[in-house]
């Protein structure tokens, strides 16, 4: 049998290996103990990597380098991809969380919806069809992201098809963690059944959008805000910085038609496809 | 410039401060140089071909102005000194420990690859991705991906096997393709 070779052995060890391959480096490392020590650069290198450096993936990014990029009138709200004019001139509404929200659908930090709004994102909307238009596509006159962080295109939207408020569901996308969980479901105006959903990136950073989907069709992103927390000195999740309106909530005010739902109303609209 | 940029360019700064921090092993510096990088990014926005990958563009620029800022500490004749440049000793000291050593001797190694080998470093050990998506990324065959890859995956093993501990200051901040 030939020597393998050293990018074999180290895509042995990032597990980018076919099945019939790894078995083909299993049987030669099991019999050349020199392949044995050219793998174990390889492994050890991987595990000394892989998070080492993770620190800045689990804090907040510092306000100076925010304001850098979008220089220091940081404090834009939220992005309307969909009905833009509409909505764009939204007033912000101070949202009665109380009011709608039934108090089993509210998670603890829930609360902290009104957080700081760091940036308006796009993000959701590239999740959301990123396997459907490669490249640049251009749904919502948004540009698509083509770095590295995907999220499978049908991440987002399977959750909202299919999981109950109040339930996270866990993605591990390209070595990132992302907690997705619908937070609760209304009916609108015109736009079909909503939901309001939010998506934990790195640990502190969170994104909440709102998106909907008329009888049969796919979901729209109608809106999302990023927002980053801290952890405060008592343990308790904070919104970082001064606290700023919930844009996000100004936009469900304005789309609901009647309350939020209940969990059974919500079960049955799964069930029904969202007809 | 439209906000979409300045939008992506804010969600690539955690992965930014990460690969500064790989380059510098050291937070604070890590966000002095993503700074300078933003800053020199937004102003040759209209260099950057929409389409292509902003992540790779932007880690080329971070490397740029780290390796412009090695060079200058060489020819000032300045050493660094290992533990002020660290932030070793931490705000409350919980970073003593094992893991930040190792931390210190990885960024250390890392800086002193060739660019070309820090960039598939960082987009397959530090940033998680597929050999696929790092050659997408970079615009270049996988197996270019994987022999770049290989190359400095030994380069550090072995350094870190060396040394495990600063190596002298004298040559802690030199990059090998500046070295004479």
């Amino acid at each position: 049998m030939s020597k393998i070779s050293d990018e074999m052995l180290m895509a042995y060890s990032d597990g980018e290996l076919s099945f019939t391959d790894r078995l083909r480096v299993e049987a030669y490392v099991a019999r050349d103990p020199s392949g044995a020590l050219r793998l174990a650069a390889f492994t050890a290198t991987g595990k000394e990597l892989s998070g080492l450096f993770d620190r800045p993936m689990r804090e907040p990014v510092p306000q100076r380098l925010i304001d850098a990029v979008m220089g220091s009138t940081a404090q834009s709200t939220v992005t309307f991809p969909a009905p833009a004019a509409a909505v764009a001139s939204a007033q912000i509404i101070q949202f009665d969380h109380a009011r709608r929200i039934p108090a089993r659908t509210l998670p603890k930090w829930g609360l902290a919806a009104a957080c700081v709004t760091l940036l308006a994102s796009a993000i959701g909307t590239q999740w959301l069809f990123s396997s459907r238009t490669s490249g640049t596509g251009d749904d919502f006159g948004v540009t698509m992201l083509s770095d590295g962080v995907r999220v499978p295109s049908q991440a987002l939207a399977s959750v909202l098809d299919t999981t109950a408020s109040g339930q996270s569901v866990a993605n591990q996308i390209s070595g990132m963690q992302v907690t997705i969980k619908p937070v609760f479901t209304f009916a609108s105006e015109g736009q079909g059944h909503c939901r309001q959903y939010e998506i934990k990136l790195a640990q502190p950073t969170q994104l909440t959008g709102v998106a909907c989907r008329t009888s049969g069709g796919p979901w729209h992103i109608e809106g999302q805000v990023a927002s980053a927390f801290v952890k405060s000195t008592d343990g308790s999740i904070v919104p970082a910085g001064k606290s700023s309106s919930a844009s996000i909530d100004a936009l469900v005010d304005r789309m609901i038609a009647g309350d939020v739902m209940g969990i059974e109303e919500e079960a049955g609209l799964m069930e029904r496809g969202w007809r | 410039m439209s906000d979409d940029i300045r939008n992506r360019m804010v969600e690539l700064l955690p992965r930014l401060r990460r690969f500064g921090y790989a380059l510098t092993g050291n937070l604070d510096e890590a966000d002095d140089l993503v700074q300078e990088t933003c800053t020199r990014a937004l102003a040759s926005a209209a260099q950057w071909q929409a389409g292509t990958r902003l992540d790779s563009w932007m880690y080329r620029i971070a490397q740029n102005i780290w390796f412009d800022k090695l060079r200058a500490t060489k020819v000032r004749g300045e050493t660094i000194d290992v533990d002020t440049a660290t932030d070793i000793a931490g705000s409350d000291g919980r970073d003593i420990t094992e893991s930040h050593l190792t931390l210190q001797v990885v960024a250390n190694c890392i800086s002193q690859l060739p660019a070309e080998q820090q960039l598939v470093i960082t987009h397959v050990c530090i940033d998680g991705q597929s050999y696929k998506d790092a050659a997408e990324a970079l615009g270049i065959p996988i197996g270019t991906v994987m022999s770049r890859l290989a190359r400095a995956r030994q380069a550090l093993h072995l350094a870190m096997v060396a040394g495990h501990g600063a190596p002298p200051a004298n040559s802690r901040l030199q990059p090998s393709h500046l070295r004479k």
